[in-house]
């Protein structure tokens, strides 16, 4: 067994040396996890507005079962979508099984309700405040939607980041769905979990500290945003 | 059911507002009883009464924040409404974008909401206030601001609640004058106070509400000088009213 310090030590090297192979596999991960996010973004944040500034009957039973999915197991999301998606199943006819593209749908699945959950916290908080201003002036329910979100923006950086951490970090799901197809569905959390399983530590361990990096500068930035938010978010 | 409905007939001319008969129950409990009263054009209309007496549920009335359970309100066809609540709610953003946030909404050009600005600012200048965030102004200039955005709106109606409550001399007379002036422009104000001694400088009209009923309407002078109802004989002379 390798001591720590000598895997930390060739790890450091490995990542120092800007080794192409491992900087794909970052690449790679940060595209799914990226575009996993802006979708959600899109569909949660006037999904979350829309449900802020109307009232209709089954609201509670759908914020009941997204604060349900929140708590989603990965692995479980996973095998649906492989059974959903597999060649004999349901939606098997769109042949994206072990593609990024399924990946980036799965955790899109774990994604969403945490996005739609925690901004609706931040915006229904917000419409109620704004409520009995908004109806004196007239304002409709497109503007009562923009006004809050844009009012929102620095809250929302948090919420968005938080849903970019449980990306990035997330394996279960995609390594059903993705295959840990080398150059082609390989992300760093599956390849730690390889790697290790192989016993290469060095390249586990590397990969290991850049995802370390990403969510430290992630924190940084979220950290950052709730300080601006609190200079610029006119509180 | 639709409460509400437009003035007819020669009243129009001098009436902005009536209610009639109107009544607001809550869970259960009777909150305004049976009130009507009318409110003259271009004058200051003082609704006065106790705390709890249903002075700021009239006006929720009048705006259209809450419908009344039962009754009546005829509006004047042209009744450009403006409402100042008692608790005044800023976006969370600067004074600037507070001030032309209902002109935006309402997609006034780029050169109307400048010559709006202007004319507030010609009104009371707070330019100096314009980068500040509108919720970390002191409640003077937030009670301030809450006017002028009302305004912005060039309204002929100003409905206010309060809007001089917790505030220094300071403020009190800068609002106070600018209220002079909106009337001297033509608005029609109705203004909810239990303060008398605001209530003997503006008004031309008072309206006294106690217990969701109203007891009088009536000139300030008879008011002050001649109440007819014992509950506003008690009210002004600070006794507690049965």
């Amino acid at each position: 067994m390798q001591d720590f310090n000598s895997i930390l030590i060739s790890s450091l090297k490995l990542i120092l040396s800007l080794n192409s192979d491992l900087f794909e596999i970052v690449i790679l991960s940060l595209k799914v996890s990226i575009s996993a996010l802006v979708i959600s973004c899109l569909v949660g944040l006037p999904f979350s507005a829309i449900c802020s500034v109307t009232n209709f009957k089954i609201k509670g039973l759908i914020f009941v079962m997204i604060n349900t999915l929140m708590g989603l197991p990965p692995v479980l999301v996973g095998l649906v979508l492989y059974i959903l998606f597999s060649n004999s199943g349901p939606l098997g006819f769109f042949q994206i099984l072990y593609t990024p593209s399924i990946m980036i749908i799965a955790q899109i699945v774990l994604i969403l309700p945490i996005i739609i959950s925690l901004s609706f916290d931040v915006l229904h908080k917000i419409h109620n405040e704004y409520e009995e201003m908004f109806k004196s002036i007239g304002v409709n329910k497109i503007q009562k939607i923009f006004t809050i979100l844009f009012d929102a923006r620095y809250h929302l950086t948090t919420t968005i980041l938080a849903g970019l951490g449980r990306a990035m970090s997330e394996v279960g799901a995609i390594i059903i769905v993705g295959g840990n197809i080398a150059y082609f569905t390989r992300v760093m959390t599956t390849t730690i979990a390889l790697e290790t399983s192989k016993g290469n530590l060095k390249i586990a361990l590397s990969l290991g500290i850049i995802l370390m990096i990403i969510s430290l500068l992630l924190n940084l930035f979220i950290y950052l945003c709730n300080q601006i938010s609190k200079k610029q978010s006119y509180e | 059911m639709n409460n509400t409905s437009a003035i007819n007939g020669s009243e129009s001319s001098k009436i902005a507002l009536i209610l009639k008969n109107v009544n607001f129950i809550i869970d259960k409990k009777k909150l305004l009883k049976n009130i009507s009263f009318r409110i003259i054009k271009r004058k200051i209309t003082v609704i006065m009464g106790a705390n709890g007496s249903g002075k700021s549920l009239c006006l929720k009335l009048i705006t259209g924040l809450l419908k009344p359970s039962s009754g009546r309100i005829e509006f004047n066809k042209k009744l450009q409404i403006g409402y100042v609540p008692q608790k005044v709610v800023f976006l969370r953003r600067n004074v600037y974008q507070n001030l032309i946030y209902s002109l935006k909404i309402l997609s006034k050009p780029k050169n109307t909401i400048n010559e709006r600005i202007t004319e507030i600012m010609h009104m009371c200048d707070i330019s100096n206030l314009f980068q500040i965030s509108a919720r970390k102004l002191s409640v003077g200039q937030q009670q301030l601001l809450a006017i002028l955005r009302a305004l912005t709106l060039k309204p002929n109606f100003l409905l206010l609640d309060e809007p001089c409550s917790n505030l220094d001399p300071y403020y009190t007379k800068i609002i106070e004058d600018i209220l002079t002036k909106a009337k001297k422009n033509g608005v029609t104000i109705i203004l909810v106070t239990h303060d008398l001694s605001q209530a003997r400088r503006l008004s031309d009209e008072i309206i006294f509400i106690h217990n969701g009923n109203v007891y009088e309407q009536t000139k300030k002078k008879n008011f002050f000088i001649n109440p007819l109802s014992k509950q506003a004989k008690d009210y002004i002379s600070g006794r507690l009213i049965k």
